[in-house]
């Protein structure tokens, strides 16, 4: 794990106020030390990605969070679809079937 | 690597906003994070930034043009990893998957963790509100290595300005977390979540630990491993004497029985183990070297033999 002034260092744009911000808003959540935050690699590529936003890419301090949320939305949604899908490879061949074809059904009705 | 500008699909006399303007559009279509079912976008995404780095930068940009640099800039990209790779890597799940409360369980005590499917199940999803869950605050501490043998009381001040009263149970060890109940971060309903404290042992430079054992290396004279002796020894408990046997050998472990780290809920402490190290004599001067060489003439020796000790 790093300390808050190593990561200031490897992202030279970061700035501290902003950095503080993130953390009180739950965008970030590192560690708590002793001597202060400390960041492990999920935080790290975190930080990267909230740097990529806001500095890189315009996102502004008010949307930064929800974007965030959303991403972390995404993420879980995609996480508990795994959990579904293995659920559903567990079951017998016929159920299986059912599902598809009960899930391709859904799909026409909307699009009528 | 491409051109920059080719790569960011602008003129060569592009003005700098047409080529933020240009960047930004195409890393929304390719940023991996936003698009984490698209394994192709990481690649292209990098090449984005690569180019982005260069013409982005007016003053990058003019040496690019007069040819100073190349395009792949004057610096390496560093090795970049992107959160999607982490996003379900994080053991303690600080991040998303937050509305799943620890204990929480469905009608079968099961832990249901996926809400989305409770709430799906359940009906419609009709009279939910919005409510931020209690949160979960974590927090790393150091100790050194007799605190985590014998065990202590910390008060630690955390960078939120909050003191905690930590309990460190004898025998911790490496790497345990410690849940303090209600330490956390309130939600909204004012129920404070839960502190967890991650406990790092710094190591020590004359013991190391393996379970409930401690493991120390005592090295002896050659006289004293011939003749045995009466040694003092460290232990976690401050020094004792132990009887070095007649006769030791280089690498026999000597065992001070109850001198180890708690065993915890099983009760009763480990055991230390004393490896001894036979020095070779300091100052051997002529008179050792020709005894030696008279004795190894009636006791031939090849330690390089297989078998050998």
């Amino acid at each position: 794990m790093i300390r808050e002034h190593e990561l200031i260092a490897q992202y030279t744009y970061l700035e501290r106020e902003v950095l503080l911000t993130w953390i009180e808003e739950g965008v970030l959540a590192p560690y708590r030390g002793e001597e202060g935050y400390l960041f492990d690699r999920v935080d790290e590529s975190r930080v990267a990605l909230a740097c990529d936003l806001h500095y890189r890419m315009g996102l502004d301090h008010a949307s930064l969070p929800v974007i965030m949320s959303l991403i972390d939305q995404l993420h879980d949604a995609r996480h508990h679809l795994r959990a579904l899908a293995r659920a559903v490879a567990e079951q017998p061949e016929a159920v299986q079937q059912e599902i598809i074809r009960r899930m391709a059904k859904d799909r026409t009705s909307q699009r009528e | 690597m491409a051109n920059p500008y080719e790569t960011l699909d602008v003129a060569p006399n592009a003005s700098q906003e047409d080529i933020r303007k240009a960047y930004r559009k195409a890393a929304k279509e390719t940023h991996p994070d936003l698009n984490p079912g698209k394994p192709e976008a990481e690649e292209r995404f990098k090449e984005l930034n690569a180019a982005y780095d260069i013409v982005g930068d007016a003053d990058k940009r003019k040496r690019y043009d007069a040819g100073e640099i190349d395009e792949t800039g004057t610096e390496r990209q560093p090795e970049r990893h992107f959160y999607r790779e982490y996003a379900d890597a994080d053991p303690n799940r600080r991040y998303g998957r937050r509305e799943a409360q620890a204990g929480q369980r469905d009608h079968e005590g099961a832990d249901f963790d996926y809400d989305i499917f409770a709430d799906l199940f359940r009906g419609h999803g009709e009279g939910a509100t919005f409510r931020v869950p209690p949160r979960d605050v974590r927090y790393a501490l150091e100790i050194n290595f007799l605190d985590a043998v014998h065990g202590t009381r910390k008060a630690v001040a955390m960078p939120d300005g909050k003191t905690l009263d930590i309990t460190i149970p004898a025998g911790i060890s490496d790497g345990q977390v410690l849940r303090l109940k209600e330490q956390g971060l309130p939600g909204s309903d004012g129920k404070p979540g839960d502190a967890y404290v991650e406990i790092s042992v710094q190591p020590h430079a004359g013991f190391k630990r393996e379970g409930s054992d401690i493991l120390s290396k005592l090295p002896v004279s050659l006289g004293e491993a011939l003749n045995g002796a009466s040694v003092r020894v460290e232990t976690v408990d401050g020094p004792v004497d132990v009887k070095v046997p007649k006769g030791a050998k280089e690498g026999t472990k000597l065992r001070l029985r109850g001198k180890g780290v708690s065993r915890g809920q099983a009760g009763g402490r480990g055991d230390q183990f004393v490896e001894i190290h036979i020095a070779p004599p300091e100052g051997a001067d002529e008179a050792l070297a020709q005894f030696m060489a008279d004795w190894e003439k009636t006791h031939p020796q090849n330690p390089r033999r297989k078998g050998a000790a």
